[in-house]
C-alpha cells in the first residue's frame, strides 16, 4: 500500500465520515489497509475496494456509532482502571503511603490553628488556599514524576483538558468543602480531625489513581514489523 | 449467510472473540474476521462493524489488553486476554455450549429420546 493510498483512507474516515478519536481512527486505518491490499490482490481498483470496506462498517452512519460507543467505552474503561488502582492504595505495600499520608494530614489538622498560630493562619480562607497550593503542587510533582515530558509535549492528545478538568473539578470541592458557609470549619476540625483527615485522605488517594491512570504511557511494542 | 444467522451469530461474538484469543495469544482485528471465515470455510462473517464494538466493549470489562505495533508503516492495535479474560473465556464457553445442548434438546426432541 502506497503512502498516497494510507493518506486517502486517513481522509476517508477524518473528513468524509468526520471521525475525530485518534485511536480509533488508527485502528480502522489498518483494516481499510488490509481489506483494500486483499481486494487488490484479486484486481478490485483502490477506490472500489475502499467503498466495499466502508459499507462493511455501515457506512459514515455505522462508522459515527461507532465511535459513539468507542468514547463510552474508554471512560469505562479509565473509570475501571481507576477504580483498580485506588483498591491497590489498600494492599500492601502501598498502604504505608496511604497511612503516612493519614498521620502527616492528621497531625496537620491537630496543629492547625493551636499553639499561638497568627489570626491570618488561622483562617478558614488560609487553609483554603494551603489546600489549593498543595492540590496543585501535587498534580504537577506527580505528573513531573512520572511523565517528565508531560508538560512540554502532551503524550496523549487530548488529555490535557481532562487533566484539568479533573484538577479543577477536585479544588471545587476542596473549597466547597472549607468554606465556612457549607460547614463551619474551625469547629468541625477542632473536634473531629480524624475522621477529617480520612476524609482528605481518601480524596488524595483518588487523586494520585486518577493521575496514574490519566498518565500512562500506552503500551507500544517498537517491534517494526515488515 | 441470513439475518437470522447474523443475529445469532452477533449474540455468541464476545465468546468467538475470547476463545479465539485463547487459542492464539494475541490478535487483531482484521485477522479475527479473516480467521473466523477460514475456520467456517466462509459460512460465517462476523461484521466490522459489529466486530469493533465488542472488542472495545471487553477491553473496557478488563477482558483483553491492548498492545500496538507498527506494521507496514501503520498502527496495529493487538488484542490480548488478561488473566480475567482467560478465566470468563472458558466460562462464557462452558455457557454457550450448555445452551446450544438445550437449544438443539428442544428444536429436535426425538433426536434425544432414550431407545426404548
Amino acid at each position: 500500500m502506497t503512502t498516497d493510498q494510507l493518506a486517502a483512507i486517513d481522509r476517508h474516515l477524518r473528513k468524509d465520515n468526520w471521525l475525530q478519536n485518534e485511536a480509533l481512527i488508527a485502528e480502522l486505518t489498518d483494516h481499510y489497509a488490509n481489506t483494500v491490499e486483499a481486494a487488490m490482490v484479486q484486481s478490485i481498483s483502490f477506490e472500489l475496494a475502499l467503498l466495499d470496506a466502508h459499507k462493511a462498517f455501515g457506512g459514515r452512519k455505522g462508522l459515527l456509532n461507532m465511535e459513539e460507543e468507542y468514547w463510552k467505552m474508554q471512560a469505562k474503561n479509565t473509570s475501571r482502571q481507576r477504580w483498580e488502582r485506588f483498591k491497590t492504595y489498600f494492599n500492601r505495600p502501598r498502604i504505608y503511603w496511604t497511612i503516612g499520608a493519614f498521620v502527616v494530614i492528621n497531625f496537620l489538622l491537630i496543629t492547625w490553628n493551636r499553639a499561638g498560630q497568627p489570626e491570618w493562619f488561622s483562617s478558614e480562607w488560609s487553609i483554603v488556599g494551603l489546600c489549593g497550593l498543595a492540590m496543585c503542587s501535587f498534580t504537577v510533582l506527580f505528573i513531573t514524576l512520572r511523565q517528565p515530558d508531560f508538560f512540554i509535549k502532551a503524550v496523549q492528545p487530548g488529555l490535557m483538558p481532562e487533566v484539568f478538568l479533573g484538577q479543577g473539578a477536585m479544588s471545587l470541592i476542596s473549597l466547597l468543602f472549607f468554606v465556612q458557609m457549607l460547614i463551619p470549619v474551625k469547629t468541625v476540625v477542632l473536634n473531629c480531625s480524624p475522621p477529617v483527615a480520612l476524609l482528605l485522605t481518601l480524596a488524595l488517594v483518588f487523586e494520585a489513581a486518577s493521575m496514574e491512570v490519566l498518565t500512562q504511557k500506552p503500551r507500544f511494542d517498537n517491534r517494526q514489523t515488515a | 449467510m441470513n439475518a437470522n444467522s447474523q443475529q445469532v451469530l452477533k449474540g455468541s461474538l464476545s465468546v468467538i472473540i475470547l476463545k479465539l484469543l485463547e487459542q492464539r495469544e494475541r490478535m487483531y482485528g482484521y485477522e479475527i474476521t479473516q480467521k473466523v471465515k477460514e475456520l467456517t470455510a466462509g459460512e460465517m462473517a462476523i461484521t466490522e462493524g459489529a466486530l469493533y464494538p465488542a472488542l472495545h466493549k471487553l477491553e473496557a470489562e478488563g477482558l483483553l489488553t491492548t498492545e500496538t505495533e507498527v506494521v507496514d508503516g501503520r498502527a496495529r492495535k493487538y488484542y490480548s486476554l488478561t488473566k480475567t479474560g482467560q478465566t470468563e473465556a472458558t466460562g462464557r464457553t462452558a455457557d454457550l455450549l450448555a445452551f446450544m445442548q438445550h437449544l438443539q434438546t428442544i428444536l429436535n426432541p426425538n433426536a434425544f429420546k432414550p431407545a426404548l
